[in-house]
């Protein structure tokens, strides 16, 4: 493979999720109304919002600095350099997939959520310091259940590296059913549920401020600012499906070879892969009421002794 | 002014004798001088000891460039002249300390560094509080010292010499439990100079009371001698403590980051918070030495010297940021008159300088990619994670508990950091203080800071070359092995000798780009393992950012094209009120009350009720709740002792009742008491 294919290849990964990433918040959005027998919005609807919001004009509050209008393209830069580094639609690594390991992406996630945190307070509105207090709460408490998750993976793969982990972890395909396989994917995805602001953490269709976690952020965004906030944190969901579904649940299915056919069934398999999983995060939130604020701390402790259980199953299996 | 010029002079020296020691083009100097007794004393600068010197000096010369404009406010209050001397001297004793080469010449410079600290601590003498900050350090120190005295002189009994070149000649002749006792007192002894638990109670009055200039020393340079006096004994000298040392550094250094950043996060004074903050990131330098000593008491070299690297790198990072917030904080003090962050607010619109410096050192202590902290933060962790190679199960657990306290406090650290920037320098004013502020300190406080903050960048730009740089400074053995297990020579001709299908792969990946033009050995960080997992953790922030830069140039573009209408600002709505009150603001107490309601158990705080009640007795009307939270190193090991001696004191006291038959009493007894223990 030449550095150019491998370049290319790895900008059709980020233009794959920055193009899809609204299509899969507007399938969640349709499903969740769904289950309640509801008709629910057009899954294009987000496109659609998209559109509108960045026809729109700008608007700042007047104590706001640079951070706030810088805040927006920090948050869709997060998500679009963990694209760059972790296996979207190959099973073999791409152009610059060694500027980052599944640790170094935790941390670049961090880059978007400190300057939005920074920015909803940069707006001058209580609401959005509020938020940006309770953001980082989740933020906090969903660290250290991230890294006992890396633990119990380093121990089986030996690598934190996302490519060899795919290739390593469910290897051979029994280990499925491992303890220590199922109790990471039990950890990760209570971990993505807190991340992406789900029920039970967050209700992401609130209207009420008082009680919002992630949206009070960014209530004072308007226009192409608000656009690309909202791109960016479709994006970010994404990219955190893409790493259960492609590098902890199910590394099967993508492509093998640079070419053609193997890359479109790739995307049609990632495709299908994310939809059954958005279906099972509708199950989990269509059951759940929201949680109490402090009540968030026990949700992530629950997921720390899973991902705990999982670090110990995977120290003691053979 | 006399504090700028000579210490930019002497610290422009310093650097240059640190680049000299450090590249090896120094030798021994004896001093023609000899201590009564003592024999003679010897300085030599190693490469190890010149990388802290250099790091003096890169840390000196912004701060003396700084105290221009910042010791302004001391005109016609304190004698300058005075913390001039005081300075140099601090810095040229802190040179003593890293070139002496025997225990008593380092003991002696020692004890000038922490008396002139103390002194320049206590300038603003007329306050009671500086003055008691200044001797609660000093005696804490100074028990610090005697302990670490107590690890010299067991260290040097087989040597029969002060000689650090022959304590580590003759170490292998101690006896098993020497060593144990010389590492338990050496690491509690120079960890209270280091700020570890649970001994540093000292550090959180003692920094914020100081001139900011003085704080960026002692948290970004004085913490550093502690931490050099425990690798010298533990690792220069009697190395054959690794595992002891390795233990109790992880587990100390673990609980020192995560109760550092707990209480960080709910300060609200700026300056201490940054204290509370240098707990933290000393309590990870050490938990990567302790990672780093487990695995070389298991011979596991390579990755020992992840782990000593990583600490050494996090130490590097954290004299760089930390300094810069502190002349940051020190800004914002010399012109609000305030350090409480509730009071502050609004101040990046008048203060752009320092908002933007500060906001570099916030990122990168925050370990935002692709800033400095986060180099040296990640592979501290990755280090951790290397556990997976050691067999037995307690270390893997221990590995990984941790590594789960060193994640919540990098996590933690966001959140405190997002906190004090946005607090202190976004938003509008809380309080008239902050709102009659108008401009930034002069020029020379600028140039200070920004030189710090183009160092936290650069640093954090090309991750591979200060690799390289600490390699070179790693003590003993391990010099040249962090090179080799964290930085594969791409950049090199031919590969370096790194396997052909590996540098092919690789090459493709574009891992080679830049090949004979850009110096060094390469641009990527990272740990290559066996067949199944060739490469097991990598990361390279100079590609990061270059992605970033290319990605955040392709928006900017595409916002450019498809948005039509320029932005405006207006104002904030809140139901119909303006302007806003600052009473309406979201406070930083606010802000960290999650901090402070989830981890109540740990803070502890002693709350008291003050009810007024209304005219009729039944309804109540007001509470006010005033809340105190005592630093736990104080509750645990200050605060007994202290009491234990102060009850002691008073029993004494009753000793001198002013009657006289009773003292001809006690001189009677005292003399039977001498006559019959002669007589047996």
């Amino acid at each position: 493979m030449t550095i150019a294919q491998s370049l290319g290849l790895n900008i059709l990964q980020l233009v794959f999720v920055v193009l899809l990433a609204p299509v899969f918040s507007g399938i969640v959005a349709r499903w969740r109304e769904n289950v309640q027998f509801k008709r629910g919005p057009s899954i294009w609807q987000p496109y659609r919002d998209l559109r509108k919001l960045l026809s729109k004009e700008d608007r700042y509050s007047e104590s706001a600095t640079w951070v706030a209008r810088f805040a927006p393209y920090a948050v869709c830069l997060s998500p679009m350099l963990v694209t760059l580094l972790i296996p979207v639609l190959t099973s073999f690594p791409l152009f610059g997939a060694f500027a980052g390991d599944m640790l170094a992406a935790g941390f670049i996630l961090a880059i978007g959520s400190f300057f939005l945190t920074v920015a909803a307070v940069d707006t001058g509105i209580p609401y959005g310091a509020m938020g940006a207090s309770r953001t980082r709460m989740v933020g906090f408490l969903a660290e250290p259940v991230l890294i006992v998750i890396l633990f119990a993976v380093s121990f089986v793969a030996n690598s934190t590296i996302p490519y060899i982990v795919q290739q390593q972890w469910v290897q051979p395909p029994a280990h499925f059913f491992s303890p220590a396989h199922v109790l990471v994917l039990v950890a990760f995805l209570m971990l993505i549920i807190a991340e992406t602001g789900r029920l039970p953490v967050d209700n992401p269709s609130g209207h009420f401020e008082l009680a919002m976690v992630d949206e009070s952020k960014v209530l004072d965004f308007s226009g192409p600012s608000y656009a690309l906030v909202k791109w960016g944190s479709s994006m970010k969901s994404v990219v955190l499906y893409v790493i259960f579904v492609n590098v902890l649940l199910a590394p099967w299915g993508l492509a093998g070879t640079p070419n053609a056919l193997a890359l479109g069934e790739a995307i049609a398999v990632v495709f299908v892969k994310i939809l059954v999983l958005l279906a099972l995060l509708i199950a989990v939130e269509a059951s759940l009421a929201k949680l109490r604020l402090f009540r968030i701390a026990e949700y992530l402790g629950a997921a720390f002794v899973v991902a705990v259980t999982a670090m110990i199953a995977a120290v003691l299996a053979p | 002014m006399s504090v700028a010029i000579g210490g930019s002079i002497l610290s422009c020296a310093i650097i240059a004798l640190g680049i000299s020691a450090l590249f090896g083009a120094l030798h021994a100097v004896v001093v023609p001088f000899s201590f009564p007794l003592l024999g003679q004393p010897h300085f030599e600068l190693t490469r190890f000891t010149g990388f802290l010197t250099l790091l003096l000096g890169v840390v000196a010369l912004p701060t003396s460039i700084y105290s221009a404009s910042y010791m302004r406010r001391y005109l016609g209050h304190y004698a300058i002249g005075g913390f001039t001397g005081g300075y140099l001297l601090l810095l040229l004793s802190m040179v003593g300390i890293f070139a002496a080469a025997d225990v008593v010449s380092f003991l002696v410079a020692w004890e000038i560094m922490t008396v002139a600290s103390c002194a320049l601590v206590s300038y603003e003498w007329r306050r009671l509080s500086r003055v008691r900050a200044a001797v609660a350090m000093l005696v804490m120190s100074e028990f610090g010292t005697l302990a670490a005295i107590l690890a010299f002189l067991l260290a040097a009994q087989p040597a029969h010499s002060l000689d650090f070149a022959s304590i580590e000649r003759h170490a292998h002749s101690l006896s098993p439990q020497a060593v144990d006792a010389i590492v338990a007192l050496s690491f509690f002894g120079f960890g209270v100079k280091a700020g570890l638990l649970p001994f540093n109670a000292w550090l959180p009055r003692a920094h914020p009371e100081a001139p900011a200039n003085l704080s960026a020393l002692l948290s970004a340079v004085i913490l550093n001698l502690g931490l050099y006096g425990i690798l010298l004994v533990n690792f220069v000298l009697v190395p054959q403590g690794a595992m002891l040392f390795g233990i109790l550094a992880l587990a100390v250094g673990s609980l020192s980051a995560i109760i550092g950043i707990l209480y960080a996060t709910i300060e609200d004074d700026l300056k201490r918070m940054l204290a509370y903050s240098s707990i933290e990131n000393i309590g990870i330098v050490v938990a990567a030495f302790g990672a780093g000593g487990i695995f070389f008491a298991l011979r596991r070299f390579d990755l020992a010297a992840l782990g000593f690297g990583a600490g050494l790198w996090h130490m590097l990072n954290h004299s760089l940021y930390k300094s810069l917030l502190f002349l940051g904080a020190g800004a914002i003090d010399a012109r609000a008159g305030t350090r409480r962050v509730n009071q502050l607010g609004g101040l990046a619109r008048v203060m752009p300088v320092t908002a933007l410096c500060f906001l570099i050192g916030s990122l990168a202590i925050a370990a935002v990619p692709p800033l400095n902290g986060f180099a040296s933060e990640w592979l501290t962790l990755e280090t951790l994670l290397r556990s997976a190679e050691l067999g037995p199960l307690a270390f893997k657990i221990g590995f990984v508990l941790a590594g789960a306290l060193l994640a919540l406090t990098a996590a933690l650290a966001v959140t405190c950091f997002v906190k004090n920037y946005a607090m202190t320098f976004l938003s509008s004013p809380r309080s008239a203080a902050a709102s009659g502020v108008r401009s930034d300190l002069s020029a020379a406080a600028g140039i200070g800071m920004a030189f710090l903050a183009a160092l936290c960048v650069l640093a954090g730009l090309f991750p591979a070359h200060v690799a390289q740089v600490v390699d070179v400074a790693l003590p003993g053995s391990l010099r040249g092995q962090l090179a080799q297990a964290l930085v594969p020579p791409f950049l090199v001709r031919g590969g370096g000798g790194l396997p052909s299908d590996f540098l092919r792969d690789f090459t493709a990946l574009g891992a080679g780009i830049g090949n004979g033009v850009i110096p060094g050995r390469g641009l990527v960080l990272l740990h290559r393992g066996a067949t199944a997992n060739p490469v097991v953790f990598a990361m390279s922030s100079t590609y990061l950012a270059a992605f970033s830069l290319i990605i955040l140039a392709f928006m900017a573009i595409a916002v450019r094209v498809l948005v039509r209408r320029r932005p405006r600002s207006a104002h904030v709505w809140a139901g119909g009120i303006e302007p806003i009150p600052p009473e309406f603001e979201y406070t930083a107490t606010g802000f960290s009350n999650p901090v402070r309601v989830i981890f109540d158990a740990i803070f502890h705080p002693r709350t008291t009720e003050n009810t007024r009640e209304a005219i009729d007795r039944h309804f109540r009307v007001a509470i006010t709740r005033d809340r105190e939270d005592v630093f736990v190193a104080d509750r645990i090991a200050t605060n007994p002792p202290s009491i234990a001696v102060r009850f002691a004191a008073n029993a004494i006291a009753r000793l001198h009742h002013g009657r006289l038959e009773g003292y001809v009493f006690y001189a009677l007894g005292a003399l039977v008491v001498a006559i019959v223990a002669i007589a047996l």
